[in-house]
């Protein structure tokens, strides 16, 4: 009678994971008062076979978080184990369409703790982040995880990181409503005070700015991409679960908030973080930054031929074709005398999802014979053969 | 059972607990009070209690088994927010006390004897002072008690070795059979004592109460009927030393408590309100043989804040000259 309920309970637990509860450094930060704690606790009794030690911590998850789904289901699951009559995951219930998505849950939130984030690696995305940003956060649709990087002490460093639900259909966004979070670099572009704001979407709202640019350019479609709350009276939704917003406990979205500013802060969305130690990063921060310090002293020295070998074969600009773009610059250089170029606060990711190609922004100071302008630029580098190319540029949007 | 009944049969078991935090039988019905409350945790956490004191008892076992099911279902309701229909748990009460575990029943029955001889001889003192006429009989009296004590002593102490022999036991049985004395024979009327100064001494009525023989046809239904108002009496008298004066030496307490910390219970639950009263109701006696008589009646205990009825089983064993309390259960 006792075996088959351990390994019921022992799939709830640990399906998919395996594994101790990694023992790494940035455990050293585990809040033992959060939920998450709280639950990740709970099912790491249960794996050990502890029903009443389970209990007793599910008893107090419960308390502190009366509206934790998933925690009252492992709690009734671990009453029932008592009992002896607990065949699978959510019992009685486990034919419920929602019990799959709380089992979901339960693997995803204590993932988090068996595969704990490397504490002295970051995403690989990160190249250069804006010289006056404070943190810069990014999510792993795969993990359901948002992470919050922190500038410390010169540093960049993992300050926090939720879990967070994401479409019901996954990610990778095409078009709309197909209920998929886009991929991307990406800003808030406005705060939703929840008082103004459906229960539904929680203490409040932050309209990304998809499509961007770089989106348009691929004909990704849709609109309303956001970061809410989940529902006032509702702890937590199950991974997969919105129409393409990533969604936040209210408690997480409260803690987060500050580092949240309209038209500044980089959400980058990923499918999978790629961690990498910083002399990857460097090296990666290196290659893009003499490509566009090129790319600059090129034009500056009005060489067409040069500068235009920066450009890929599949660069496009609008509706424009490279032919056509090839003979207007041409057309125009011919005109100047001299021509001066300079970039300042360079900015590089790494594009979610592709690692040959990277988003770069600057300020750029143009002066020429007959012009002079300044504007905030944004390029997307591809990774080829002969180097790194321009394969789009333009303005950032920063508008919903 | 209505709420107010319930809450105040509630109070009075967790006053139990809280006395006897082992008593695997009080913590049951305090979960069976507290489930029909609806208060489940409570009761989960009441019966786990009961189950550290012993682990094997059925009842609570089952009960708990069922205060998890029910209380994974509302979890369940919770997670799914659903809202099942579940009528108030109702949990098995646990009537007859558990059996006490055999400790020391030979040697409580010879302390306690030993007691019950030095409270006579000290009041036959006094009383001899002033009446010459009881001496003889009295004499014989306390003679008789010496031997039983002598006796007791003996029994306690080859009870005492068979029982570091034996493996701990348990069962109802056991304790009859380990505690059962040796057999006696009933006093002869010649020995029993009369009362002294039994009319003259107002200030001395309650203690006379306690070993006042019924004078005409002692072993009829009668007298064991005023043997058991005499108790109900010093017990709504809240006179303590006449209560417990009606209990035979024999007497063992139900539940886990020995006889010395059942005296000090007594004492103090029947000192502490400000007034008791007591009654019988509708008692039936049943004579038995060896001068033991049983009486089944419905008793009502009320204090200024509580009322309580139940139907009650005495045994009266008839002793040194008195009906005296044998045993006391709940009557189902």
């Amino acid at each position: 009678m006792r075996r088959p309920i351990r390994r019921a309970l022992f799939f709830t637990a640990l399906s998919c994971v395996g594994g101790v509860l990694a023992s790494d450094n940035y455990r050293g930060k585990f809040n033992h008062d959060s939920v998450e704690s709280l639950l990740v606790r709970t099912l790491d009794a249960i794996r050990a076979e502890r029903l009443d030690l389970a209990l007793s911590r599910a008893d107090t998850l419960v308390k502190r978080q009366p509206d934790f789904k998933l925690g009252q289901l492992v709690r009734a699951d671990i009453l029932l184990a008592q009992n002896g009559n607990l065949e699978t995951f959510a019992g009685p219930r486990s034919k419920d369409p929602r019990a799959g998505g709380m089992r979901d849950e339960a693997r995803v939130r204590l993932n988090r703790y068996v595969a704990a984030p490397p504490s002295d690696q970051l995403p690989v995305n990160l190249v250069q982040p804006p010289a006056d940003a404070t943190a810069i956060l990014v999510v792993d649709s795969k993990a359901s995880r948002l992470y919050a990087f922190r500038l410390q002490e010169g540093r960049w460093k993992l300050a926090a990181d939720y879990y967070v639900s994401i479409g019901l259909k996954g990610f990778d966004k095409l078009v709309e409503g197909d209920q998929r979070t886009p991929l991307g670099v990406y800003t808030p572009v406005r705060r939703i005070d929840g008082k103004r704001l459906d229960p539904y979407y929680g203490i409040s709202a932050w309209p990304l700015n998809y499509p961007n640019e770089w989106d348009a350019q691929q004909g990704r479609k849709g609109h309303g991409i956001w970061i809410h709350g989940a529902p006032l009276d509702v702890y937590s939704r199950p991974p997969r679960a919105s129409n393409g917003c990533v969604v936040l406990s209210n408690e997480d979205l409260k803690a987060l908030e500050p580092l949240l500013v309209e038209g500044k802060t980089q959400v980058l969305v990923t499918d999978t973080i790629e961690w990498a130690a910083s002399p990857r990063i460097d090296s990666l921060r290196r290659s893009i930054a003499s490509a566009l310090e090129a790319w600059r002293a090129d034009w500056s020295a009005n060489d067409m031929d040069r500068y235009l070998s920066h450009y890929s074969d599949e660069f496009q600009t609008g509706k424009i074709d490279l032919a056509t773009w090839e003979r207007d610059k041409r057309r125009v250089a011919s005109g100047k005398e001299w021509v001066k170029v300079s970039t300042s606060d360079v900015s590089i990711f790494l594009v979610p999802g592709r690692s040959d190609l990277a988003v770069v922004d600057f300020d750029q100071e143009y002066a020429s014979s007959n012009l002079s302008n300044q504007m905030r630029k944004r390029q997307y580098w591809q990774r080829e053969p002969d180097g790194w190319k321009i394969l789009f540029e333009g303005t950032p949007k920063t508008s919903g | 059972m209505q709420k107010g009944r319930e809450s105040e049969a509630l109070a009075i078991f967790r006053k139990l607990t809280e006395e006897d935090t082992t008593c695997v039988e009080a913590w049951n019905n305090r979960a069976a009070l507290e489930a029909s409350l609806g208060d489940l945790e409570s009761a989960r956490i009441s019966l786990e209690r009961a189950l550290a004191a012993r682990p094997e008892a059925a009842m609570v076992n089952r009960n708990l088994e069922k205060v998890r099911s029910r209380l994974a279902r509302m979890a369940y309701d919770s997670a799914f927010g659903t809202r099942s229909k579940l009528p108030p748990l109702m949990l098995d009460l646990q009537r007859q006390p558990l059996a006490p575990i055999v400790d020391s029943t030979a040697s409580r029955q010879r302390d306690s004897l030993a007691k019950e001889l030095a409270r006579i001889v000290e009041r036959n003192r006094r009383d001899l002072s002033r009446k010459d006429s009881a001496v003889s009989g009295l004499e014989s009296e306390i003679q008789r008690l010496r031997s039983e004590l002598e006796r007791a002593k003996a029994e306690a102490d080859s009870a005492k070795s068979r029982l570091a022999a034996a493996p701990k036991l348990d069962t109802p049985q056991a304790v009859v059979a380990m505690s059962e004395p040796p057999p006696r024979t009933p006093p002869a009327q010649t020995v029993v004592p009369q009362p002294p100064a039994a009319p003259k001494a107002p200030e001395r009525v309650a203690a006379e109460t306690k070993t006042k023989p019924v004078a005409k046809a002692p072993l009829t239904a009668d007298a064991v009927l005023a043997a058991l108002q005499n108790w109900a009496k010093a017990w709504s008298d809240q006179d303590v030393d006449g209560y417990l004066s009606c209990y035979s030496d024999r007497f063992t307490p139900a539940g886990k408590l020995d006889r010395e910390a059942w005296v000090a219970q007594r004492r103090e639950r029947i000192s502490a309100p400000n007034s008791i009263k007591v009654e019988i109701v509708g008692p039936k006696v049943r004579m038995l043989k060896d001068r033991h008589a049983e009486v089944v009646y419905r008793q009502i205990y009320q204090t200024e804040d509580v009322r309580l009825t139940s139907r009650k089983r005495l045994e009266f064993a008839w002793e040194r000259g008195v009906w005296r309390i044998f045993a006391e259960k709940e009557a189902r």
